[in-house]
């Protein structure tokens, strides 16, 4: 049955988290992106926002997740992507996970407050989730992880990794703990999302147990991992193209030029009418990929590869031209929109940052 | 709860008309050919035989999504196989044409409607030199202050279904006899003195559609053929019809989506909805994007329509925004397909070659995407007309 309808827990979760962006996140952004780094106690006020905590597979809600992902990503979305960054990692072991995975690894994550994440991209130009060069190969023992995984976030606070490598001629996951021998980690400075602590993964003759193949000996299904990925990083990309546009349209009914407000030329309110309703549309795209991932569908990888495919052009078109109807202070860091605009190409360029 | 499937009725009035889509493929090219005043209508064997599927949808009304959205699907999978958008009356298996009639039972008093509501009346609103501004209308109706009557003067273009139609309501600037002025409605009934209809237009497609002009010369009507309601309230009802044209847009633009995913599959490539644009052809990564925008076309409608099934009439902004972004998907769908398919794809062998021509349309009437835009932009930026135009 057709319908938009929210129920009261999305409306709620809606307004909290839009508040939270609003009140934390969105003032906490450009010191974010010029220091590299994220303030602990932002971090922490976030996450007793208590998204985490519903992220197993009875409570877990996909499009309540893309909800609070727009409206973080509305705030700012390197700071949206560290305070939900662990959840990707939670939702994938509580889908697939074995009783024992559950309980051993995300036992320790709730003690110890520590960050996880996914390790999806690799190096390389030609790089793609169906054909990942990081090895795994088993013996008696277990399992020798091989490669080096890249821009992982948080990576320095990560007590796990669930690493993404061939295994068997599929694509499987791995959960590898930080403090096994044969991991580091090296930060990387990117184009935009510094504060997220970008980092790569190095795993050079990693020795893991037969209990650290994600789901078992049979494995899982990592492309609805993949699916869920591409559908949360679609939602921020939302919200962070509704921050361009709604500042870009306060700026252009502000700014006089020849006579009239910027915003009541027909070339620049046709460009903000398009922006609008690319925002909306791209909300659409994404609530269905979430309606289909909370079912279970099928076609929920259709759904999530347009969803994604399209927020992405989506909010790059909006975050470019939001630059550049700021005309010259549009290239000022005085302004936010020039950080958005590197974030947003940066979120789209990436895999695995946040899921739905 | 947010859910975009098809509910088990939904899906069986969907799979009808769809079905029904397939027997009226068959006839598209009957339809690609101009009519002249007079003609009679084409006749396709077996037509009388279908189903009436929006009355099949009117009866499973509570278990569907509702009828505004079912009258979508329906009317996206009739323009997918070429249905002809004909008149057929009132209570026809299509979509509703005959907005006047609509209109009336909004604006017209009681006495008015029982007298002309059994008509079927077209709607007269675009002038050679007023289209979507309707503030430049010059078709005129000066009321004769002894008889009451009105005299109306001017002419109309590119009204659909002109000549089935039984009359029209028109839209005039009207000076009562007190010498007030401003845009008013009027009946005026076939067979009016000084009403004529005018020949058919020469269209690049949906060459069968009766469009005509209308001419108006010294046509007296009473007064009881002025009808009370204003510019805003006869322009509010095109909020149900823009995103039904949105909805075309969606119907034909899933028929060359199809036919190119066709070709594609034919030679053995599949689109892979796991991998990134690295892996792909360019064909197959163009078609995926065209997709995408396919399927944010279909939900900006179905959000529309949704919205019209809950509050019960058709929003104004939802409606534009699907009426613009349908638009534009459509002539991105129909060039980009083109494109794809290469030489083949020119004969008039292919449907898709009558649907290029057909679907060009979509983004001009009904308000062309411009006007769409100039209309958003208002309500967006909270700009009068004035402020923005």
């Amino acid at each position: 049955m057709i319908s938009f309808a929210l129920s009261d827990d999305q409306e709620l979760a809606r307004e909290t988290f839009h508040a939270a962006a609003r009140d934390l996140l969105r003032p906490a952004g450009r010191n974010t992106e010029e220091s590299g780094s994220i303030d602990p106690a932002l971090l922490m006020q976030a996450q007793e926002l208590g998204l985490q905590h519903v992220q197993d597979a009875d409570s877990r809600d996909p499009v309540l997740n893309t909800l609070v992902l727009e409206e973080l990503g509305w705030g700012d979305s390197a700071i949206a992507l560290a305070v939900t960054g662990t959840i990707a990692f939670i939702q994938a072991v509580n889908a697939f996970g074995t009783e024992a995975q559950k309980q051993s690894v995300l036992g320790t994550l709730d003690s110890s407050g520590a960050a996880a994440a996914l390790a999806i991209a690799e190096h390389g130009f030609n790089f793609d989730v169906t054909d990942l060069a990081t090895t795994a190969v088993g013996d008696d023992a277990g399992y020798t992880i091989e490669g080096v995984k890249a821009f992982v976030p948080l990576a320095s606070q990560c007590a796990f990794f669930l690493v993404f490598a061939t295994y068997g001629g599929a694509q499987q996951a791995f959960i590898v703990p930080r403090d096994t021998p044969g991991v580091s980690v090296e930060p990387v400075r990117t184009l935009g999302l510094n504060g997220l602590g970008l980092g790569h993964v190095t795993l050079s003759n990693v020795r893991l147990g037969h209990d650290m193949w994600l789901g078992g000996d049979n494995g899982c299904d990592v492309q609805r991992i993949i699916d869920s990925c591409r559908t949360g990083t679609a939602a921020v990309l939302n919200g962070a193209a509704r921050a361009v546009y709604e500042y870009v349209k306060d700026y252009t009914r502000d700014r006089v030029a020849h006579g009239s407000a910027l915003a009541q030329k027909q070339s620049v309110g046709f460009r903000l009418v398009d922006m609008h309703i690319a925002v909306e549309s791209m909300r659409w795209m994404n609530w269905r990929a979430a309606s289909e991932l909370a079912v279970g569908a099928d076609t929920a990888t259709r759904s999530a590869r347009l969803a994604h495919l399209y927020a992405c052009e989506q909010a790059n078109w909006i975050a470019d031209e939001g630059v550049q109807l700021l005309g010259g202070h549009g290239f000022l860091r005085d302004h936010p929109v020039e950080h958005w605009f590197r974030a947003t190409r940066t979120l789209s360029n990436l895999e695995g940052l946040a899921s739905a | 709860m947010v859910d975009f499937s098809l509910s088990e009725a939904d899906a069986t009035i969907v799979g009808m008309a769809h079905e029904q889509a397939k027997f009226y493929r068959k006839h598209a090219r009957l339809f690609d050919r101009d009519l002249a005043i007079g003609d009679p209508p084409i006749v396709i064997p077996g037509e009388e035989d279908l189903p009436h599927i929006r009355n099949a949808a009117r009866a499973a009304e509570e278990e569907t999504s509702g009828f505004p959205i079912l009258d979508a699907l329906i009317n996206l999978e009739e323009l997918y196989g070429g249905k002809p958008m004909r008149a057929r009356g009132r209570q026809g298996d299509t979509m509703n044409f005959f907005l006047s009639n609509t209109l009336l039972e909004k604006i017209g008093t009681q006495e008015q409607i029982d007298k002309w509501n059994a008509l079927r009346l077209c709607y007269g609103l675009t002038e050679p030199s007023a289209g979507s501004d309707p503030a430049g209308v010059k078709t005129t109706a000066v009321q004769d202050p002894e008889t009451r009557d009105w005299i109306i003067n001017g002419e109309k273009i590119f009204i659909s279904l002109g000549e089935a139609s039984e009359g029209v309501m028109v839209l005039v600037r009207a000076r009562d006899a007190e010498g007030h002025e401003r845009l008013s409605n009027f009946i005026v009934e076939k067979g009016t003195p000084g009403f004529s209809v005018g020949t058919q237009h020469r269209k690049m497609g949906q060459r069968s559609v009766d469009t005509v002009n209308l001419i108006f010369d010294n046509v007296r009507v009473p007064d009881l053929n002025h009808l009370n309601g204003d510019l805003k309230r006869t322009l509010s009802i095109l909020n149900s019809t823009r995103s039904l044209v949105a909805v075309q847009a969606l119907g034909f633009s899933r028929a060359v989506l199809d036919f190119v995913r066709e070709q594609l599959d034919a030679r053995g490539e599949m689109l892979d909805y796991r991998s990134s644009i690295r892996r792909q052809s360019a064909v197959a990564a163009r078609l995926m994007r065209l997709e995408a925008y396919y399927e944010a076309a279909w939900l900006m409608v179905m959000r529309a329509k949704w919205l019209e099934v809950e509050q019960g009439s058709a929003p104004k902004v939802e409606a534009s925004m699907a009426k613009a972004i349908g638009g534009r998907v459509v002539r991105m769908v129909m060039q980009e397909g083109m494109e794809l398919l290469g030489p083949e794809a020119v004969s008039t062998d292919h449907l898709i070659e009558q649907v290029f021509r057909d679907s060009r349309i979509v983004d001009i009437y009904e308000g062309p995407g411009e006007v769409q835009r100039v209309l958003l932009a208002r309500d967006l930026l909270g700009y009068s007309a004035r402020e923005f135009s």
